[in-house]
């Protein structure tokens, strides 16, 4: 037996070895040995004083695997360029046992509101300009679930998407002077998800001259899956236009504050903001 | 004696049979599989077949690669198995068999990465708008990998080892 076929049958022997562990540690998991599952009904629960959105459930992993398994998971509300949300969290299932991975978090209704504002006039389609318009929106929550095994040689991930967007119709009203403007939107969520809470949180964008939108954004879902998201909003002082205040503060900067609370805005969010206002003024006939 | 030594002598016959085994292996076996598993699940699941065939269906990218990055590997095995052992062009061609068969198992395995994607799954009541399940083996297919750019480098282990009984044969070609 000469060196080359000694180095063939090392090298068929290794290959055979490698092919084996591919076998066993996909058989178990291609078999059903991993079954995920996730709570029927998810608790979702609204607190008035913090208005917060909690919702709590569970993924649950039964594992028939021979090996621990090391899970972790990470939940995305809003989509992945314009997150409002994440959170990640990670278990070891041993092997043959059940275990399960809460999902419990906790969304500001600000956070919320502000998204919808921002996706709202990228998502909405209107043919006319006299504040009327109707569309859908999308709100994505994104689950990935990622798993390894046998000192993570293998792994394995599970990702499945939600869209708790829905169908929207609403009108908007300004008046002449460009000073007031008026929104009711009805949104209809998907069947299965309900939000049936009422909540209001205040907005107020000020310019470097001091000058400010002051605004109130509430939800009424009293009616079940049929919501009612209304606007109000006004100048301070009432001489200057809606128009120009925010023209001044995409310009020269101000401060926009949420619950009397500033919050700082990214140029890029600051501008999907900037543009969702500028689309929805001028789909009530509103110039910037 | 030296043909039970060397019994690739390559030439026509030995192309021949290289490239059938290459093909059958790295071809017609995976289309076999492809298209005998619905029927398969047909004989033995009955009405499941359907489900089956549909999962199977989304394979069909894999099998796409299969066949296109199969077709250097069958270019190669002609002169591989054309040339007899201890020749210099069966070692280069054995180096090149080897660093294909490693182009062919990344690009084919998708770099150890399988994904499939589901329809009508549920979250409690929502349904879900996408589901897919990804399966993660990039550390055993570059083991495989190296396995193979190491099966490619023996063919110069097997010139060393038969030059000199190449060089004998041709010097007596009547033995």
């Amino acid at each position: 037996m000469n060196s080359y076929t000694v180095g063939r049958i090392l090298v068929g022997l290794a290959g055979a070895a490698v092919a084996a562990i591919l076998v066993f540690s996909l058989a178990p998991i291609a078999f059903g040995g991993l079954d995920v599952t996730m709570d029927e009904d998810l608790s979702v629960e609204y607190d008035d004083m913090t208005q917060t959105l909690t919702i709590e459930g569970n993924i649950n992993i039964a594992s028939a695997m021979p090996w621990d398994i090391e899970l972790s998971y990470e939940v995305v509300l809003g989509t992945e360029d314009n997150p409002i949300w994440s959170s990640s969290k990670s278990t070891t299932i041993p092997s043959g046992q059940t275990g399960s991975l809460p999902i419990d978090f906790e969304i500001g209704v600000d956070d919320l509101m502000l998204y919808f504002l921002t996706c709202l006039e990228s998502e909405f389609k209107s043919d006319s300009t006299d504040g009327t318009f109707e569309g859908k929106f999308s709100l994505p929550l994104t689950i990935k679930l990622n798993g390894s095994y046998i000192q993570s040689l293998v792994g394995f991930d599970v990702g499945v998407g939600f869209d708790l967007g829905g169908s929207a119709k609403g009108k908007l009203e300004c008046d002449e002077a460009g000073t007031k403007l008026k929104s009711e939107i009805k949104i209809e969520l998907p069947e299965g998800l309900a939000f049936e809470y009422e909540c209001t949180f205040a907005f107020k964008i000020t310019d470097k001259d001091g000058n400010s939108v002051n605004g109130t954004l509430s939800y009424d879902g009293s009616s079940g899956t049929e919501g009612v998201i209304s606007l109000d909003v006004s100048t301070d002082p009432s001489s200057v236009t809606i128009a120009g205040i925010l023209d001044s503060y995409l310009n020269g900067g101000g401060t926009i504050e949420l619950n009397g609370k500033t919050i700082v805005l990214t140029p890029e969010q600051m501008k999907t903001l900037a543009d969702a206002i500028k689309g929805l003024l001028d789909h009530a006939g509103v110039t910037l | 004696m030296s043909d039970k030594k060397n019994k690739d002598k390559g030439g026509v016959k030995g192309a021949a049979a290289y490239f059938l085994k290459t093909l059958i292996a790295l071809v017609i076996l995976p289309l076999a599989v492809y298209y005998a598993i619905p029927s398969i699940f047909d004989a033995v699941a009955g009405g499941a077949a359907g489900d089956i065939a549909e999962q199977v269906e989304k394979l069909k990218p894999y099998i796409d690669r299969i066949v296109i990055f199969a077709i250097p590997l069958l270019i190669i095995s002609i002169p591989l198995g054309y040339y007899p052992r201890g020749d210099k062009r069966k070692a280069v061609c054995r180096i090149a068999y080897g660093a294909a068969g490693a182009v062919f198992l990344w690009f084919v395995t998708n770099g150890g990465r399988f994904d499939l994607a589901m329809n009508d799954v549920g979250l409690g009541n929502v349904s879900a708008s996408s589901f897919t399940i990804g399966l993660n083996n990039t550390t055993l297919i570059l083991i495989a990998i190296v396995l193979c750019l190491i099966k490619g480098l023996l063919g110069i282990l097997e010139y060393r080892c038969y030059r000199d009984e190449l060089n004998r044969s041709k010097a007596a070609p009547s033995e």
